[in-house]
Protein backbone atom coordinates (compact mmCIF):
# COMPACT_ATOMS: atom_id res chain seq x y z
CA UNK A 1 0.00 0.00 0.00
CA UNK A 2 2.77 2.38 1.02
CA UNK A 3 4.66 1.56 -2.18
CA UNK A 4 1.53 2.22 -4.22
CA UNK A 5 0.99 5.57 -2.52
CA UNK A 6 4.58 6.49 -3.14
CA UNK A 7 4.35 5.60 -6.83
CA UNK A 8 1.21 7.65 -7.17
CA UNK A 9 2.88 10.60 -5.46
CA UNK A 10 5.85 10.40 -7.77
CA UNK A 11 3.74 10.38 -10.91
CA UNK A 12 1.64 13.20 -9.53
CA UNK A 13 4.74 15.25 -8.84
CA UNK A 14 6.03 14.56 -12.32
CA UNK A 15 2.68 15.67 -13.65
CA UNK A 16 2.95 18.88 -11.64
CA UNK A 17 6.44 19.57 -12.99
CA UNK A 18 5.36 18.95 -16.57
CA UNK A 19 2.19 21.01 -16.29
CA UNK A 20 4.01 23.95 -14.71
CA UNK A 21 6.31 24.19 -17.75
CA UNK A 22 3.37 25.62 -19.69
CA UNK A 23 2.40 28.21 -17.08
CA UNK A 24 3.98 31.23 -18.81
CA UNK A 25 2.55 30.53 -22.25
CA UNK A 26 -0.89 29.68 -20.83
CA UNK A 27 -0.81 32.93 -18.91
CA UNK A 28 0.08 34.93 -22.04
CA UNK A 29 -2.81 33.22 -23.87
CA UNK A 30 -5.14 34.03 -20.99
CA UNK A 31 -4.07 37.68 -21.25
CA UNK A 32 -5.08 37.74 -24.93
CA UNK A 33 -8.41 36.15 -24.04
CA UNK A 34 -9.43 38.22 -21.02
CA UNK A 35 -7.37 41.34 -21.85
CA UNK A 36 -6.91 42.00 -18.11
CA UNK A 37 -4.18 40.82 -15.78
CA UNK A 38 -6.40 40.05 -12.82
CA UNK A 39 -8.95 38.14 -14.90
CA UNK A 40 -6.12 36.24 -16.62
CA UNK A 41 -4.67 35.23 -13.24
CA UNK A 42 -8.04 34.02 -11.98
CA UNK A 43 -8.60 32.11 -15.21
CA UNK A 44 -5.20 30.41 -14.98
CA UNK A 45 -5.75 29.46 -11.32
CA UNK A 46 -9.03 27.88 -12.29
CA UNK A 47 -7.38 26.01 -15.16
CA UNK A 48 -4.68 24.55 -12.91
CA UNK A 49 -7.18 23.71 -10.16
CA UNK A 50 -9.12 21.72 -12.77
CA UNK A 51 -5.95 20.12 -14.07
CA UNK A 52 -4.86 19.05 -10.57
CA UNK A 53 -8.35 17.70 -9.83
CA UNK A 54 -8.61 15.76 -13.05
CA UNK A 55 -5.07 14.42 -12.95
CA UNK A 56 -6.54 10.91 -12.84
CA UNK A 57 -8.26 11.47 -16.20
CA UNK A 58 -5.11 12.47 -17.97
CA UNK A 59 -3.65 9.61 -19.98
CA UNK A 60 0.14 9.55 -19.72
CA UNK A 61 1.80 9.71 -23.11
CA UNK A 62 -0.94 11.88 -24.62
CA UNK A 63 -0.45 15.56 -25.32
CA UNK A 64 -0.42 17.36 -21.94
CA UNK A 65 0.00 20.77 -23.53
CA UNK A 66 -3.07 20.34 -25.78
CA UNK A 67 -5.02 18.97 -22.79
CA UNK A 68 -4.20 22.11 -20.74
CA UNK A 69 -5.25 24.35 -23.65
CA UNK A 70 -8.52 22.48 -23.90
CA UNK A 71 -9.18 23.18 -20.22
CA UNK A 72 -8.16 26.81 -20.76
CA UNK A 73 -10.46 27.45 -23.72
CA UNK A 74 -13.39 25.59 -22.15
CA UNK A 75 -13.04 27.48 -18.89
CA UNK A 76 -12.76 30.77 -20.72
CA UNK A 77 -15.75 30.12 -22.97
CA UNK A 78 -17.97 28.84 -20.15
CA UNK A 79 -17.13 31.19 -17.32
CA UNK A 80 -15.28 34.24 -18.47
CA UNK A 81 -16.34 35.59 -21.76
CA UNK A 82 -19.84 36.51 -20.57
CA UNK A 83 -18.32 38.64 -17.84
CA UNK A 84 -16.02 40.38 -20.26
CA UNK A 85 -16.76 43.51 -22.17
CA UNK A 86 -17.73 42.96 -25.78
CA UNK A 87 -15.07 42.80 -28.49
CA UNK A 88 -13.58 46.22 -29.06
CA UNK A 89 -14.56 46.49 -32.70
CA UNK A 90 -17.95 44.85 -32.97
CA UNK A 91 -18.89 47.29 -35.68
CA UNK A 92 -16.60 45.52 -38.13
CA UNK A 93 -18.40 43.59 -40.82
CA UNK A 94 -18.19 39.86 -40.68
CA UNK A 95 -15.35 38.97 -43.02
CA UNK A 96 -16.01 37.14 -46.24
CA UNK A 97 -15.28 33.48 -46.91
CA UNK A 98 -12.46 31.96 -48.97
CA UNK A 99 -14.53 31.96 -52.14
CA UNK A 100 -14.76 35.71 -52.33
CA UNK A 101 -11.46 36.70 -53.83
CA UNK A 102 -8.53 38.58 -52.42
CA UNK A 103 -9.95 42.11 -52.22
CA UNK A 104 -9.51 43.74 -48.85
CA UNK A 105 -6.29 42.05 -47.80
CA UNK A 106 -3.66 44.03 -45.97
CA UNK A 107 -1.01 43.05 -48.51
CA UNK A 108 -2.99 44.28 -51.53
CA UNK A 109 -4.07 47.40 -49.71
CA UNK A 110 -0.54 48.36 -48.72
CA UNK A 111 0.63 47.69 -52.27
CA UNK A 112 -1.99 50.13 -53.47
CA UNK A 113 -1.39 52.75 -50.81
CA UNK A 114 2.27 52.89 -49.91
CA UNK A 115 3.62 54.20 -53.20
CA UNK A 116 4.48 57.64 -51.89
CA UNK A 117 6.61 56.59 -48.90
CA UNK A 118 8.39 54.09 -51.23
CA UNK A 119 7.74 51.21 -48.92
CA UNK A 120 6.65 47.71 -49.86
CA UNK A 121 4.26 45.67 -47.69
CA UNK A 122 7.11 43.76 -46.03
CA UNK A 123 8.80 47.00 -44.98
CA UNK A 124 5.56 48.45 -43.67
CA UNK A 125 4.98 45.27 -41.69
CA UNK A 126 8.55 45.15 -40.35
CA UNK A 127 9.03 48.83 -39.56
CA UNK A 128 5.66 50.47 -39.09
CA UNK A 129 3.35 47.93 -37.50
CA UNK A 130 4.42 47.58 -33.89
CA UNK A 131 3.95 44.60 -31.60
CA UNK A 132 1.58 46.71 -29.55
CA UNK A 133 -0.61 47.32 -32.63
CA UNK A 134 -0.78 43.61 -33.34
CA UNK A 135 -1.65 42.73 -29.77
CA UNK A 136 -4.41 45.31 -29.79
CA UNK A 137 -5.73 44.06 -33.15
CA UNK A 138 -5.83 40.46 -31.95
CA UNK A 139 -7.59 41.40 -28.75
CA UNK A 140 -10.26 43.17 -30.80
CA UNK A 141 -11.28 40.01 -32.69
CA UNK A 142 -14.48 38.21 -31.72
CA UNK A 143 -13.79 35.15 -29.53
CA UNK A 144 -14.36 32.41 -32.09
CA UNK A 145 -11.76 33.90 -34.46
CA UNK A 146 -9.36 35.06 -31.77
CA UNK A 147 -9.10 31.61 -30.22
CA UNK A 148 -8.42 29.97 -33.59
CA UNK A 149 -5.75 32.53 -34.51
CA UNK A 150 -4.09 32.29 -31.08
CA UNK A 151 -4.00 28.50 -31.13
CA UNK A 152 -2.56 28.42 -34.64
CA UNK A 153 -0.30 31.45 -35.02
CA UNK A 154 0.86 31.84 -31.44
CA UNK A 155 0.77 28.30 -30.06
CA UNK A 156 1.53 26.43 -33.31
CA UNK A 157 -1.11 23.75 -32.84
CA UNK A 158 -2.04 21.74 -35.94
CA UNK A 159 -5.53 22.03 -37.41
CA UNK A 160 -6.43 18.64 -35.95
CA UNK A 161 -5.23 19.66 -32.48
CA UNK A 162 -7.20 22.92 -32.69
CA UNK A 163 -10.28 20.96 -33.76
CA UNK A 164 -9.85 18.74 -30.68
CA UNK A 165 -9.22 21.67 -28.34
CA UNK A 166 -12.23 23.67 -29.55
CA UNK A 167 -14.36 20.60 -30.12
CA UNK A 168 -15.33 21.59 -33.67
CA UNK A 169 -14.82 19.88 -37.06
CA UNK A 170 -11.54 20.55 -38.86
CA UNK A 171 -13.40 22.42 -41.63
CA UNK A 172 -14.62 24.89 -39.01
CA UNK A 173 -11.02 25.43 -37.89
CA UNK A 174 -10.01 26.23 -41.48
CA UNK A 175 -12.83 28.68 -42.00
CA UNK A 176 -12.34 30.40 -38.63
CA UNK A 177 -8.65 30.82 -39.35
CA UNK A 178 -9.37 32.19 -42.79
CA UNK A 179 -11.94 34.64 -41.53
CA UNK A 180 -9.99 35.47 -38.37
CA UNK A 181 -6.84 36.36 -40.28
CA UNK A 182 -8.76 38.39 -42.83
CA UNK A 183 -10.48 40.26 -40.03
CA UNK A 184 -7.16 40.81 -38.27
CA UNK A 185 -5.75 42.33 -41.47
CA UNK A 186 -8.76 44.57 -41.76
CA UNK A 187 -8.20 45.85 -38.22
CA UNK A 188 -4.47 46.36 -38.87
CA UNK A 189 -5.31 48.32 -42.02
CA UNK A 190 -7.72 50.57 -40.12
CA UNK A 191 -5.09 51.14 -37.44
CA UNK A 192 -2.45 51.96 -40.06
CA UNK A 193 -4.74 54.46 -41.79
CA UNK A 194 -5.67 56.05 -38.44
CA UNK A 195 -1.98 56.32 -37.50
CA UNK A 196 -1.15 57.94 -40.84
CA UNK A 197 1.21 55.11 -41.85
CA UNK A 198 -0.65 54.66 -45.13
CA UNK A 199 -3.29 56.72 -46.85
CA UNK A 200 -6.50 54.97 -47.81
CA UNK A 201 -6.90 55.25 -51.62
CA UNK A 202 -10.66 54.79 -51.36
CA UNK A 203 -10.95 58.04 -49.38
CA UNK A 204 -8.37 59.98 -51.36
CA UNK A 205 -8.93 61.50 -54.78
CA UNK A 206 -6.32 60.05 -57.08
CA UNK A 207 -5.30 61.10 -60.55
CA UNK A 208 -4.79 57.49 -61.60
CA UNK A 209 -8.09 56.52 -60.02
CA UNK A 210 -8.36 53.13 -61.73
CA UNK A 211 -7.49 51.00 -58.73
CA UNK A 212 -9.54 52.95 -56.22
CA UNK A 213 -12.49 52.95 -58.58
CA UNK A 214 -12.42 49.15 -58.86
CA UNK A 215 -12.01 48.86 -55.11
CA UNK A 216 -14.97 51.02 -54.32
CA UNK A 217 -17.21 49.15 -56.79
CA UNK A 218 -16.74 45.48 -55.96
CA UNK B 1 -1.83 25.04 -60.04
CA UNK B 2 -2.85 28.58 -61.03
CA UNK B 3 -2.88 31.71 -58.83
CA UNK B 4 -6.55 31.38 -57.88
CA UNK B 5 -6.14 27.76 -56.81
CA UNK B 6 -3.04 28.78 -54.91
CA UNK B 7 -4.80 31.66 -53.19
CA UNK B 8 -7.77 29.49 -52.15
CA UNK B 9 -5.29 27.39 -50.17
CA UNK B 10 -3.16 30.26 -48.91
CA UNK B 11 -3.61 29.61 -45.20
CA UNK B 12 -3.50 25.85 -45.51
CA UNK B 13 -0.20 26.31 -47.33
CA UNK B 14 1.04 28.68 -44.65
CA UNK B 15 0.09 26.21 -41.92
CA UNK B 16 1.31 23.19 -43.93
CA UNK B 17 -2.15 21.66 -43.83
CA UNK B 18 -1.71 20.12 -47.30
CA UNK B 19 -0.46 16.70 -48.35
CA UNK B 20 2.90 16.18 -50.00
CA UNK B 21 1.59 16.06 -53.53
CA UNK B 22 -0.20 19.39 -53.16
CA UNK B 23 2.83 20.86 -51.41
CA UNK B 24 4.98 19.98 -54.44
CA UNK B 25 2.52 21.78 -56.72
CA UNK B 26 2.54 24.73 -54.36
CA UNK B 27 6.32 24.96 -54.41
CA UNK B 28 6.37 24.61 -58.18
CA UNK B 29 3.85 27.44 -58.51
CA UNK B 30 5.76 29.73 -56.18
CA UNK B 31 9.02 29.14 -58.04
CA UNK B 32 7.39 30.48 -61.18
CA UNK B 33 5.10 33.15 -59.76
CA UNK B 34 6.77 36.08 -58.03
CA UNK B 35 3.56 37.81 -56.84
CA UNK B 36 2.36 34.63 -55.09
CA UNK B 37 5.82 34.13 -53.59
CA UNK B 38 5.86 37.73 -52.29
CA UNK B 39 2.42 37.27 -50.89
CA UNK B 40 3.41 34.05 -49.15
CA UNK B 41 6.46 35.71 -47.59
CA UNK B 42 4.31 38.58 -46.32
CA UNK B 43 1.76 36.24 -44.73
CA UNK B 44 4.56 34.18 -43.17
CA UNK B 45 6.15 37.29 -41.65
CA UNK B 46 2.80 38.50 -40.36
CA UNK B 47 2.20 35.13 -38.72
CA UNK B 48 5.66 35.26 -37.08
CA UNK B 49 5.01 38.79 -35.89
CA UNK B 50 1.66 37.80 -34.38
CA UNK B 51 3.43 35.08 -32.43
CA UNK B 52 6.19 37.38 -31.24
CA UNK B 53 3.81 40.12 -30.13
CA UNK B 54 1.57 37.75 -28.18
CA UNK B 55 4.14 35.86 -26.11
CA UNK B 56 5.36 38.79 -24.07
CA UNK B 57 3.95 38.29 -20.61
CA UNK B 58 5.29 35.85 -18.05
CA UNK B 59 3.26 34.69 -15.12
CA UNK B 60 4.06 36.50 -11.87
CA UNK B 61 5.78 34.78 -8.97
CA UNK B 62 2.68 35.27 -6.82
CA UNK B 63 0.50 33.43 -9.34
CA UNK B 64 3.06 30.62 -9.53
CA UNK B 65 2.94 30.25 -5.75
CA UNK B 66 -0.87 30.36 -5.79
CA UNK B 67 -0.94 27.51 -8.30
CA UNK B 68 1.59 25.44 -6.39
CA UNK B 69 -0.50 25.94 -3.24
CA UNK B 70 -3.55 24.71 -5.16
CA UNK B 71 -1.62 21.61 -6.08
CA UNK B 72 -1.05 20.81 -2.41
CA UNK B 73 -4.81 20.94 -1.86
CA UNK B 74 -5.69 18.25 -4.37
Amino acid sequence: MAALMERRDTSKELFEQEALKYLDELFASAMRMTRQKEAAEDLISEVYAKAWKSFGQFEPGTNLRAWLYKILTNTYINHYRHKQRQPLMVELDRPEGPDQGSGGDLYDKILGASKSPFENPDQVLANRILDQDLKQAIESLPDEFRLAVLLSDVQNFSYQEIADILDVPIGTVRSRLWRGRRLLQKVLWKQAVAAGIVSDPSTTLRVDGERSATESNP
Amino acid sequence: MNCDEWFDRLYQILDRDVDEEVWREVEEHMKLCRPCWDRYEFEKRLKEKVKKSCCVESCTESLRLRIKALFEKY
